[in-house]
């Protein structure tokens, strides 16, 4: 318990970014803004790291998955080199 | 009527003529079945995130329609056929096109586009140039048709 408490200070409350600016929209054409959330490989970041509510998340993985289709994203950047 | 929107790559070699050709094809293709053409913008040559036969750039295109779906077939059916587009994507905007409801968005969209004119360089530049640090040194050329494309 007394490691658990510990580990909770570090707890930094993650907001989803696109509920916190209504401006921001997600479109599977803007490769820069969706850049922010694939890893360098290109994996998509999951929730629990990007904080994303589930709502956006759902919308993101659709559009980055299109980006990747159009080519804007990597589907990985291993074989490509 | 639907809403759609194609976003297609071209050839980014092909002369100035045989991308006017190609954008009349696409054009007639969408207006001979029974579509509305909304828009058609060139997006410039950007580098491709993977090859797409054998080619590391590419021309986006984005072109907004109203129509069917067998519009959508038919022109997906073209592209496919035509060597000089390397690839595609068909996204459905809107189940219901409502004309009047386009007319005042793009109102609504020039008259946000005046005011922004003031100081549109300001914000437009640094944009691309993140962009490019993030897709990793484009070549010059590039920056070049990017260029023209935001003026």
């Amino acid at each position: 318990m007394a490691m658990r408490s510990k580990r909770r200070t570090f707890h930094r409350r993650k907001v989803c970014r696109f509920c916190v600016d209504a401006e921001m929209k997600i479109d599977y054409k803007d490769s820069k803004t969706l850049r922010y959330f694939v890893t360098e490989r290109g994996k998509i970041v999951p929730r629990r790291i990007s904080g994303n509510c589930a709502k956006h998340q759902r919308v993101l993985t659709l559009a980055v998955k299109r980006a990747r289709q159009i080519a804007l994203l990597p589907f990985t950047t291993v074989h490509t080199v | 009527m639907r809403k759609y929107e194609t976003f297609f790559i071209l050839d980014p070699d092909l002369s100035d003529e045989a991308n006017a050709a190609v954008d009349e094809k696409l054009k007639t293709v969408v207006s001979s079945n029974g579509g509305t053409l909304l828009s058609y913008a060139s997006w410039g040559k950007k580098k491709l995130a993977y090859p797409v036969k054998k080619r590391i750039r590419g021309h986006y295109v984005l072109m907004e329609y109203a129509g069917g779906p067998k519009l959508v077939a038919e022109l997906e059916r073209n592209m496919r056929l035509d060597e000089r587009l390397l690839k595609f994507i068909t996204v459905k905007l809107e189940e219901r096109f409502d004309p009047e409801k386009e007319e005042a968005r793009r109102g609504a969209a020039q008259a946000a586009a005046e005011t922004e004119e003031v100081t549109p360089e300001k914000e437009s530049f640094p944009v691309v140039e993140q962009e490019e640090e993030q897709l990793s040194a484009m070549d010059e050329d590039v920056d070049a048709s990017e260029e023209e494309d935001e003026s």
